[in-house]
């Protein structure tokens, strides 16, 4: 993994405004959909302030907590529309401390596996982090490559640095190379993909070997390139992953980036895989075929 | 009498004194069917098959598509009081204790954090719903069926549990009415507890769960209809408890409630009995690729807005590898052991267990995680050395998912064959309710045996024999009815009539007829009219081909020519000409009429012919069985047996197409005579209004749409009348001397305007005109109201003087508009208002 950087696991203040905006070729009469947006308060943010915006009105919204503790909103739209925006805004701080991961090579993957194991969790979610999920299998072809990139006679800290950057090193990031649908083994033949396809392969690893592991869901600050202005819209969603340590504390892993997470990277949601926190999804009832998403993202430092 | 006749295997009769196992049936049964013998038995077979053919009770799909009739055997499985009793107790603390479980896991899951069963039994099964995690269950267990086998000594054993969305009770009832009916004598004088309570009880507990918005609760069973495997069940059980069945197109969730679409617009539901899975249910929280579900429904019942029974998420209690915790979990949430017991478990994700199982693959039978409808058990017994292998590599894969159960040796009962008396392994299936109040376990059930003597176990219900359950004892015994107090349920039936096959009246809140059923009678109503109308016209047909095919030259030979065109135009089945000359050396252009006719009586692949009708009116009819008597099988199966074996090609259609016409007119009768005025009649009535006044234009147009020497013209005349049943009418008015008039003149005027004529077009409009009554919708009330009044404007001397071309013209005119308001009743009434679904996801 590429060496963490002192100032970036500073305290942070961060304003998020992620805007999804559907555009459709004939009229919705009636739209239901799911949000995973609320940012949640974790050990390392605090949730400052937080709103979302639904155009057309919608009949009904309404939030609960679901199964992994996310904040969860269920939207209903009678009036009919050509066009749906829903906005988030979000205020948080975040202050991720650095990880010695050398601290934790005196465990080697197995063994680390039944310490973690042992330590105090909620028993449905560490179950439901360990076993296969949708995205997630557990089949011979992610089994072969766990056993190359978390070995599990390997010290512990040390495998976790190797599965990141070996992800890292043998996936092209390639926008469009993958779906939201898309398997492990089919991510493993082509060799190519996105975000969500990386964390969940480590995740797929790391449960492998019998840790619990999720998937995470959101943000991450970008900066320009040198001597250009930040543009408007130019940040995106972002996904990682995180594994319960033997001493029951989870850590945040990039493989897209070959780092440990730090306060740059702002928390929605997590859960098994991408289909627990998908931000947005719906059914809409309409005479169309077709829709144009467009999603904006902007994630901007404020003063502490 | 009283001795079994040679032939009848001694394994039966001896079968009483055999000390290693029970006597089939108590003595005065035993007697009875000794009594029978080989050929009485057989002869109760076919009663019962026929039974089963007129009630209309199909299980699955024949490799063709048509329906298969679900097989049932004679001999029920007959329980005393006393065995009964301790497996009614067991059965009851079952599904007392599978609610509890069920409470536990959606709610507060303490059973998981004492360990008292492994997480991964919960998580890692695919029935588990987390977006159902915090919705209250508390009960909304309704209703819960088990699989249970027997040992040699009596002793129950569960097989497995169904908790999803059980289906066979629906069953057990319409096997218990066709083995009552086939065993009269004998089901009169067993002292039986009844079945019908049971339903009258399941109704009352559905209401009970009143969500506290309305006065009183309205239910709806959702199911997926058409070609599912339980399409059967769930109309039956829906006709049994009164609720309508609708599917997930019926169903709308908005403002705040879930809605049923119903030709009298939305009507509030507070209930929704799901029969099908869970994960089908929404496709916005989960499958998104169904079509069986409802947007919103998981947050609609997380709100409260909606109550769904079974609740989602509740098919995790069908897990195989819960036999290994079952005594803790019955000692942990009851204090108490199980009073009936699985077969011995092993959990392979206990290290252990896992050993045992990999020691023992051979003599276990392997239940991967989950439903055991979706992922079939493995016998190890019938896996070679390899297969046990590659088993062996995925359960150390994945040990959590797998578990190993001991094999019970099957259960044998008898049923009669061919050969006589066969024991065949069997399983039976009781319902229990569950809910608020004590469970109440169905006094019967249905028992299934296999099919065959090659399977060592028993498959699913269609691969199945069924067989009823009888449970003596019920004097003392008073049937479970319940009343609550708060709500207005069905009065206990009178005990004077404990009648098995009585209908329910509708109870509580009549809800309107869905869209979707409204469609569904309509088109019945037309499919069967114009099986109707095609046979009559073919009866015409079959006689001019008969009298006039060999006299070519001759005015009948050119009037059969146009029946025959007509028909071309009527059905547009195309005629095949075949060049090749038959065996007696005739050439085949002679025999083709006839074998044209045939085809078009038999064909049911063919669109147009009568069997295509009728196979359509079943199918439509099957849709809202729940809606129709169940006279209309008897109907429905007599048709599709005229027309499943065609006679001889040397025999005459006549007879065949005779009794399609008879079987018919006892459909239009039973419409008349039975069914309440209602939506569902109204609908039903306006389709075969529709069709004929259709088909009578029709007629007309290519019968007399051309003029033609007088001799054919009078032929072709003649052939119409009789086709519109008019021809006696025709005469009479033809004599009665009022003015001169025309023949053409005479049956104009009785098949466009006559309003006495039940044939004449505006005595169907006007039928039309009064079902549409029932139909809120004042457009509809319009157009029908200006295609009379242009009806009524048809001058029939003027139609019959003038040239043939402007009659075509008028006859055209009047159908354009019917064509026009069958569309907008289509568009205003029927279920595709409902637009199509697009599932977006973005990132």
């Amino acid at each position: 993994m590429r060496a963490a950087s002192e100032k970036n696991h500073q305290t942070r203040r961060y304003k998020v405004k992620h805007r999804t905006d559907y555009t459709y070729d004939e009229e919705v009469t009636a739209s239901y959909g799911r949000a995973v947006l609320r940012p949640r308060d974790t050990p390392t943010q605090r949730v400052i302030r937080h709103q979302i915006e639904v155009t057309p009105t919608p009949n009904t919204l309404l939030e609960h907590v679901d199964f992994f503790g996310n904040y969860s909103h269920y939207l209903e739209i009678h009036t009919p529309h050509r066009q749906l925006d829903v906005t988030k805004h979000a205020v948080v701080n975040v202050a991720t401390p650095m990880t010695d991961l050398a601290r934790f090579d005196r465990w080697t993957v197995g063994d680390g596996a039944a310490a973690a194991a042992a330590a105090p969790y909620d028993t449905a979610l560490r179950a439901a982090f360990t076993l296969p999920s949708a995205l997630v299998d557990q089949g011979d072809a992610v089994r072969r490559f766990a056993a190359e990139a978390f070995p599990s006679d390997a010290p512990l800290g040390r495998a976790l640095d190797h599965l990141v950057s070996f992800i890292h090193a043998e996936f092209r990031y390639t926008p469009g190379a993958t779906t939201v649908h898309t398997t492990l083994p089919e991510l493993l033949d082509a060799r190519a993909g996105v975000c969500q396809d990386f964390a969940q392969l480590a995740i797929g690893c790391l449960r492998a070997q019998g840790y619990a592991a999720r998937y995470v869901s959101g943000y991450l600050e970008t900066q320009p390139p040198p001597g250009q202005p930040k543009l408007e819209g130019a940040d995106a969603t972002h996904a990682w992953l995180a594994v319960m340590l033997p001493d029951g504390t989870w850590l945040d892993l990039d493989p897209t980036n070959d780092c440990a997470a730090d306060s740059r990277y702002v928390v929605t949601a997590w859960g098994r895989d991408y289909r627990d926190v998908a931000p947005l999804k719906g059914v809409i009832y309409s005479e169309g075929a077709s829709s144009s998403l467009k999603v904006s993202v902007d994630v901007t430092r404020l003063p502490d | 009498m009283g001795v079994p006749v040679p032939g009848l295997p001694r394994m039966l009769t001896t079968m009483g004194t055999d000390t290693t196992s029970r006597p089939a049936f108590p003595p005065d049964i035993q007697r009875a069917v000794d009594e029978w013998g080989l050929s009485g038995s057989l002869r109760r077979r076919s009663t019962i098959r026929r039974y089963v053919e007129d009630d209309g009770i199909v299980v699955g799909r024949r490799p063709s598509g048509a329906p298969r009739s679900l097989q049932v055997d004679p001999l029920p499985v007959v329980l005393d009081a006393v065995e009964w009793s301790a497996l009614e107790a067991g059965l009851a603390q079952r599904a007392h204790l599978l609610e509890l479980l069920l409470a536990d896991v959606y709610g507060p899951r303490h059973l998981l954090e004492r360990g008292t069963i492994p997480a991964e039994l919960v998580l890692g099964h695919p029935g588990f719903v987390p977006q159902a995690d915090g919705i209250p269950t508390r009960d909304e267990l309704v209703l819960t069926a088990t699989d249970l086998g027997r040992a040699s000594d009596g002793r129950w054993t569960v097989l497995g549990d169904r908790t999803e969305a059980p289906t066979g009770a629906g069953y057990a009832m319409a096997v218990r009415r066709v083995t009552a009916r086939a065993l009269t004598a004998t089901h009169r004088s067993a002292d039986l507890r009844r079945l019908r309570g049971f339903f009258d009880s399941l109704r009352g507990r559905l209401l009970a769960l009143a969500s506290g918005t309305s006065e009183v609760s309205r239910v709806v069973l959702l199911g997926e209809g058409g070609d599912g495997e339980s399409a059967f069940d769930d109309a039956f059980t829906a006709m049994l408890l009164g609720f309508p069945l609708a599917r997930a197109d019926d169903l709308v969730l908005a403002d705040g409630r879930l809605w049923l679409r119903t030709t009298a617009g939305r009507e509030p539901l507070d209930i929704v009995v799901r029969r099908v899975d869970a994960r089908a249910s929404d496709p916005l929280d989960l499958d998104s690729r169904s079509s069986n579900g409802v947007p919103g429904l998981v947050e609609a019942s997380r709100r409260g807005m909606v109550t769904v029974v079974n609740p989602l998420g509740s098919g995790i209690l069908e897990n195989p590898a819960l036999g290994a915790f079952w005594s803790g979990i019955s000692r942990d949430l009851l204090d108490s052991d199980p009073l009936i017991e699985a077969p011995q478990t092993w959990w392979c994700g206990d290290r252990a267990s896992l050993s045992h199982v990999l020691a023992h693959l051979p003599e276990l039978m392997l239940s991967p995680l989950g439903p055991t409808r979706e992922r079939p058990r493995l016998r190890g017994s019938e896996l070679s050395a390899s297969q046990r292998d590659v088993l062996s590599r995925r359960i150390e894969a994945e040990p959590w998912a797998w578990s190993g159960q001991e094999v019970v040796p099957a259960w044998l009962t008898p049923i009669v064959t061919s050969r006589g008396l066969v024991e065949r392994p069997t399983v039976v299936r009781t319902f229990t309710l569950g809910g608020a109040g004590s469970p109440v376990v169905m006094p019967g059930g249905l028992a299934r045996a296999a099919s065959d003597d090659q399977r060592a176990g028993v498959g699913t219900l269609e691969q199945s024999i069924a067989k009823d359950l009888w449970v003596l004892g019920s004097a003392g015994v008073k049937e479970a009815v319940e009343e609550f107090a708060s709500i207005r349920v069905a009065s206990p039936s009178s005990p004077s009539t404990p009648d098995e096959a009585s209908e329910p009246r509708p109870r509580g809140l009549a809800i309107a007829l869905s869209n979707r059923s409204a469609e569904d009678l309509y088109w019945f109503g037309r499919y069967a009219e114009r099986a109707e109308a095609t046979a009559r016209l073919l009866l015409v047909a079959d006689d001019l081909v008969e009298d006039h095919l060999n006299r070519p030259g001759t005015a009948g030979h050119e009037a059969m020519t146009v029946v025959l065109d007509a028909i071309d135009t009527l059905t547009a089945v195309r005629r095949e000409r075949l060049l090749s000359t038959s065996d007696n050396g005739q050439p085949d252009a002679v025999r083709e009429p006839l074998s044209h006719l045939r085809r078009l009586v038999f064909d049911a692949a063919r669109r147009g012919t009568i069997h295509h009708a009728v196979s359509r009116a079943g199918q439509a009819a099957g849709e809202v069985r729940d809606l129709l008597s169940s006279d209309t099988w008897m109907v429905l199966s007599r048709l599709e047996r005229h027309l499943t074996d065609p006679p001889p090609d040397e025999e005459r259609l006549q007879p065949v197409l005779l009794s399609v016409v008879e079987s018919l007119l006892a459909l239009a009768g039973m419409s008349a005579e039975g069914l309440v005025r209602d939506a569902s009649w109204a609908f039903f009535d306006a389709g075969r209004r529709m069709e004929r006044s259709q088909e009578t234009l029709r007629l007309l147009r290519a019968m007399l749409g051309q003029a033609r020497r007088p001799r054919v013209d009078a032929f072709a005349l003649e052939a119409t009348l009789r086709t519109t049943d008019s021809i006696i009418s025709h005469r009479r008015r033809l004599v009665d001397g009022r003015g001169r008039r025309h023949e053409l003149e005479i049956a104009l005027d009785l098949l466009l305007v006559d309003p006495t004529n039940p044939r004449s077009v505006l005595y169907q409009l006007t039928r039309l005109q009064s079902d549409l009554a029932y139909v809120p919708e004042s457009s509809l009330g319009d157009a029908t109201a200006s295609l009379v009044t242009l009806t009524r404007s048809l001058d029939p001397r003027q139609l019959a003087l003038g040239e043939r071309a402007r009659l075509v013209e008028a006859l055209t005119a009047v159908e354009k508009r019917l064509r026009a308001l069958s569309q907008l009743l289509d568009s205003t009434h029927f279920t595709h208002q409902v637009r199509s679904r697009v599932v977006v996801e973005g990132l």
